[in-house]
Formats: structure tokens, C-alpha cells, sequence
């Protein structure tokens, strides 16, 4: 797990993982309740920008920037960008969110295989209903749900190549956001203080991403659905849901 | 990074032109000189690369970094990316130079000689009418009115920017008709300084003004560049062709959306026989 070059964020990023409308935000927001953590306002999309980059030096026609580089060499490369980008937060650790990534897993393990990955999992049922409450993005639950499925099984299918991973449920966390957000932090190597466990839990109460949302932060809000969107989901993510263990009924 | 600290500064020749304009054999004989190593395929580090990072950066990165956005401080960054294939290809040969020839770079020049203010760039100009002939046979299948508009878009883009001083037009026929000499003069410009043997082997490997290259287009290919390029003939120093009425006439229904309509009922038509004739 060492970076692929001399890197200012050597063993100091945290990526977090997962399906658009998860509560990525607010578990960001969270963690940077720790002084030594820093980010960007909005989504670097950063690997998004790079993935021409990523396919170009895996050309199966021999042509592009893998016929000069080797893999050590694109990962360096790759990773000396990135930092350079990440280098604007101006913090010891950056921590990367862009919902984007679930699609880009391979690329950001070779440049960042020191990196911490959180994947934050959500009930699916509560994801589809706030993907389709958006001002933006789908209005078919049943399209929602392919999102959400498409999603999670793309950060687990390469899971393997995350040596510092874990899945942390929005469930446990919305039960408990402080003591996850703390245990999260010391499997980092990040000691929480009473100082820090103060500005975590000022930090609960802020509400991100609502995008006019008025109703209130929770889980299983899915409940309200009719019995048809429930239906489509069912249909379509119903053994990622059991799998999950989402399983209790209305 | 700034682009004097590049392991790159200075080193890089980036050839642009449209496809079948014979840049590949100006990268060749340009490898012939000593000090220069050709990248032998295409890097297609900035049509699939560097455009997608520039578009990102422009349309989401720059408004996530908010008042911490700095241009200069990311180009570098992106000129860093650029240069890796670059410096591999002058670190595994110990050359001075290197030549890189992508098909798809020519339209994106500007932001190349943006990144790349320290380069130098040789823009290979072949009549049109015949690249388009060359892109529309069967061997390369291009439906003749995109054939065109992606050659006249190409020299334009370039043609904007040749008063820049690193940026060396060639005619890939002037080359070929005088191999020697054209070589000799395009090398000066790019500031090296070749051995006669050197020239020898360029001129050889661009036929030594032997074997000109094939002249004939077909006369509908041609037509559609009178009709949609005459003022990049013109720029180019090619002599326009004048096609009678009638002629110009198909190429302007060739070009517009009839054309288009027609040129994908002809391809389901070639698609749906190809399919029975494999189907016995």
C-alpha cells in the first residue's frame, strides 16, 4: 500500500464511495470535523476528468501512452496530478467524494492504493426516493434503482483492490454520528479528542444537499413510496436489498 | 511545475495534420535526423487525455476549488501529465527530440500550443481533394461529406495560427517533389542542424522526388472541397479546381442534410446485404 511515487498525501487521502444521494455529503462534512482533514466546496471530480487519460493507456491497439509508460509509471503519473489538484485544499489529508467514482474504482486504486475507502451504504429503497425527489436526474424509480444497484456492486467488485477499505452503513450512522464518524477516524490513524468529538457532533446537525428538501433527515423514509415505485425497485434491486440486508417490509 | 522546469522544455516537435496527409512519413524522415527520436505510434495523449481533464476543469473541477482555482497552477499540472510519454520516449532513446504525430491532435492546436508554448509544431498540408478521395475509399469507408468538413476544419484551425513563430507549415507534395531540400529547409526551422547523411536518409525514406504521390482524386471528392474549402485551397497554395454547376450543385445536397440522410440509407443498405450474404 505504498503510493506509486513521493506523494504530500502519502497515506493521508480518504475516498468515499457511493451511489449519488447516499448522505456522501454529510459524512464528509462530518469527518471534517477533524482539524488535519481537508476538501474541496464541491466534487473534484477529478478521476472523471482523467478517465480518457486511464483508457488511452490501456489502448488494445498497442497505440497511446502505454506503448512509453509502464503501469508504475502511469500510476505515477497519474497520482503526481491528483495530488497537484488535491494540493488546493491546502490540508494535511484530502478527502475525495465525487459519486462519480463508483465508476472509477480501478483508476483511483492504481493512483491512490494508500488511500482509505469508505463505501457508505444506503438503504436502496431510500436512495431510489430521494434520487427521484432531485431536481436533477431521473424520475423512474425502477431507472434509480439500476443506478443504485449498478453502483454498489461496482465499488464491491473491486473491493479487492482496496487495501484499506470499509463499508459503513448511513443507517448506523445517522443512529450514531459521532461514535462511527470516531471510529472511522482512529482506523485512520486520526485521534479524536474531546475537542474533536465537539466540532463532529456540531457538525450532525448540518444539513447538506437538500436541494429544497424540507422534510426530515432520516432513514426509511422509503415507507411513504406507493406499493408501484416499491414494486420497481423490488424488481430490479431486490436481491442487492436482501443482500444488504434491507429487507424489513412496510 | 512551470514549463522551464519540464524534463521536456524545448525537446518536442508535435506534427498536426488530417489523417492521409502523409505525417507519418514526415515523422519518419525527421527520425532519420541525429538528436531526434520519432514516437512510433501515436500517443493520442491530448484527443484522448488532456481534452477530457481541460473540459472537466472547465465545466466542474475550477468550480469545486472555488476562490482556490489558479489556471496556471493546473496547466502546469496538466503539462506535467503530457509530458510522461514524451520523456519516456527522449529517456529510452537519449535523443534531443522528439517528433509525436496523433491524427486526432490537429484539432485541438490551440490548447496544445497554449500548454506547449515551448514546442515546436509542424503543420503537414495534402490537397484536400485528395485526402477526401484517400478517406472515402474502401480501405478507410469515411462518408465523403465528413471527410471533407474534417479536412477544411482542420487547416482552418491551423491556418488561424500560422504567424506563430514555432508553428512550420509543409506541403506534404513540396516535400516529396524535393525531398533534400524541403527536408533541409523544415529542419532549420525546428532549430537542428542535420548531417548530410542525415538529409540522405529522410529525403531516401520520402522517396528522394522519385515517387510522387498518387494525383487523382475522384471528381465528386473534389467537388465538395471547391465547394466547401476554396479559401483553404487558396491558403494552401493549392490551385481550386471549377467544377460546372451541376456539379457544385450535388456537392452542396452532398454536404447538407440530404446527403447525410442518404449516406446512412446507403450504409443499412451495405450493413443488410453484408448480413444476408453471411447469412448464405
Amino acid at each position: 500500500m505504498r503510493p506509486p511515487c513521493d506523494s504530500p498525501f502519502a497515506d493521508r487521502t480518504v475516498v468515499v464511495l457511493a451511489p449519488v444521494r447516499s448522505g456522501t455529503t454529510w459524512l464528509v462534512e462530518l469527518l471534517l470535523g477533524h482539524p488535519a482533514l481537508g476538501g474541496l466546496s464541491w466534487e473534484s471530480t477529478v478521476f472523471l476528468g482523467l478517465w480518457d487519460f486511464w483508457e488511452n493507456a490501456h489502448r488494445a491497439d498497442g497505440e497511446g501512452v502505454g506503448a512509453y509508460l509502464g503501469g508504475d509509471d502511469i500510476a505515477a503519473t497519474l497520482r503526481r496530478f491528483c495530488d497537484e489538484v488535491f494540493a488546493n485544499a491546502d490540508s494535511e489529508w484530502f478527502v475525495e467524494k465525487t459519486p462519480d467514482n463508483v465508476n472509477r474504482v480501478p483508476l483511483i486504486a492504481t493512483a491512490y492504493p494508500d488511500a482509505w475507502y469508505i463505501h457508505l451504504i444506503r438503504d436502496g429503497r431510500d436512495v431510489v426516493r430521494s434520487q427521484v425527489a432531485a431536481p436533477w436526474g431521473t424520475n423512474d424509480p425502477a431507472d434509480a434503482a439500476r443506478n443504485w444497484v449498478w453502483a454498489v456492486r461496482q465499488v464491491r467488485r473491486h473491493q479487492w483492490r482496496l487495501g484499506r477499505y470499509r463499508e459503513v452503513k448511513y443507517e448506523d450512522l445517522i443512529d450514531d454520528p459521532v461514535g462511527q464518524t470516531t471510529a472511522l477516524l482512529e482506523w485512520m490513524g486520526l485521534p479524536v479528542d474531546g475537542e474533536v468529538a465537539a466540532a463532529i457532533k456540531e457538525r450532525v446537525g448540518h444539513e447538506m444537499a437538500r436541494y429544497g428538501a424540507t422534510d426530515r433527515i432520516g432513514a426509511g423514509k422509503w415507507t411513504a413510496m406507493s406499493d408501484g415505485d416499491l414494486r420497481h425497485i423490488h424488481e430490479v434491486a431486490g436481491d442487492l436489498l436482501a443482500e444488504l440486508g434491507y429487507t424489513d417490509q412496510r | 511545475m512551470t514549463v522551464a522546469e519540464s524534463p521536456v522544455q524545448g525537446r518536442v516537435v508535435f506534427v498536426l495534420a488530417t489523417p492521409e496527409s502523409g505525417a507519418e512519413q514526415v515523422v519518419a524522415a525527421l527520425g532519420c535526423l541525429t538528436g531526434v527520436a520519432a514516437a512510433p505510434v501515436p500517443t493520442h495523449v491530448f484527443s484522448q487525455g488532456v481534452e477530457l481533464i481541460l473540459d472537466t476543469w472547465l465545466s466542474r473541477t475550477k468550480d469545486a476549488l472555488g476562490d482556490k482555482a489558479d489556471d496556471a497552477r493546473f496547466f502546469a499540472a496538466v503539462r506535467a501529465l503530457a509530458d510522461a510519454p514524451l520523456a519516456a520516449r527522449l529517456d529510452a532513446t537519449d535523443a534531443g527530440r522528439v517528433v509525436e504525430y496523433s491524427h486526432d491532435h490537429i484539432r485541438l492546436v490551440g490548447p496544445m500550443m497554449v500548454l506547449y508554448p515551448d514546442a515546436q509544431f509542424v503543420h503537414v498540408v495534402r490537397d484536400g481533394r485528395q485526402v477526401v478521395a484517400n478517406l472515402t475509399s474502401p480501405l478507410l469507408g469515411w462518408a465523403p461529406f465528413e471527410a471533407a468538413r474534417r479536412w477544411c476544419d482542420d487547416q482552418r484551425a491551423v491556418i488561424e495560427l500560422w504567424d506563430q513563430p514555432n508553428l512550420h507549415a509543409v506541403r506534404i507534395e513540396d516535400l516529396r517533389a524535393d525531398p533534400a531540400s524541403a527536408l533541409r529547409e523544415l529542419a532549420a526551422a525546428l532549430d537542428l542542424d542535420p548531417s548530410s547523411d542525415d538529409i540522405a536518409a529522410g529525403a531516401a525514406l520520402l522517396g528522394d522526388g522519385a515517387r510522387p504521390l498518387p494525383d487523382d482524386p475522384a471528381d465528386r471528392s473534389a467537388t465538395l472541397i471547391d465547394v466547401l474549402g476554396p479559401d483553404v485551397l487558396d491558403a494552401c497554395g493549392y490551385e481550386p479546381s471549377h467544377p460546372t454547376g451541376l456539379r457544385r450543385w450535388v456537392a452542396q445536397a452532398q454536404l447538407g442534410t440530404a446527403g447525410e440522410i442518404g449516406w446512412a440509407a446507403l450504409g443499412a443498405a451495405r450493413r443488410f446485404r453484408m448480413a444476408r450474404q453471411e447469412d448464405g
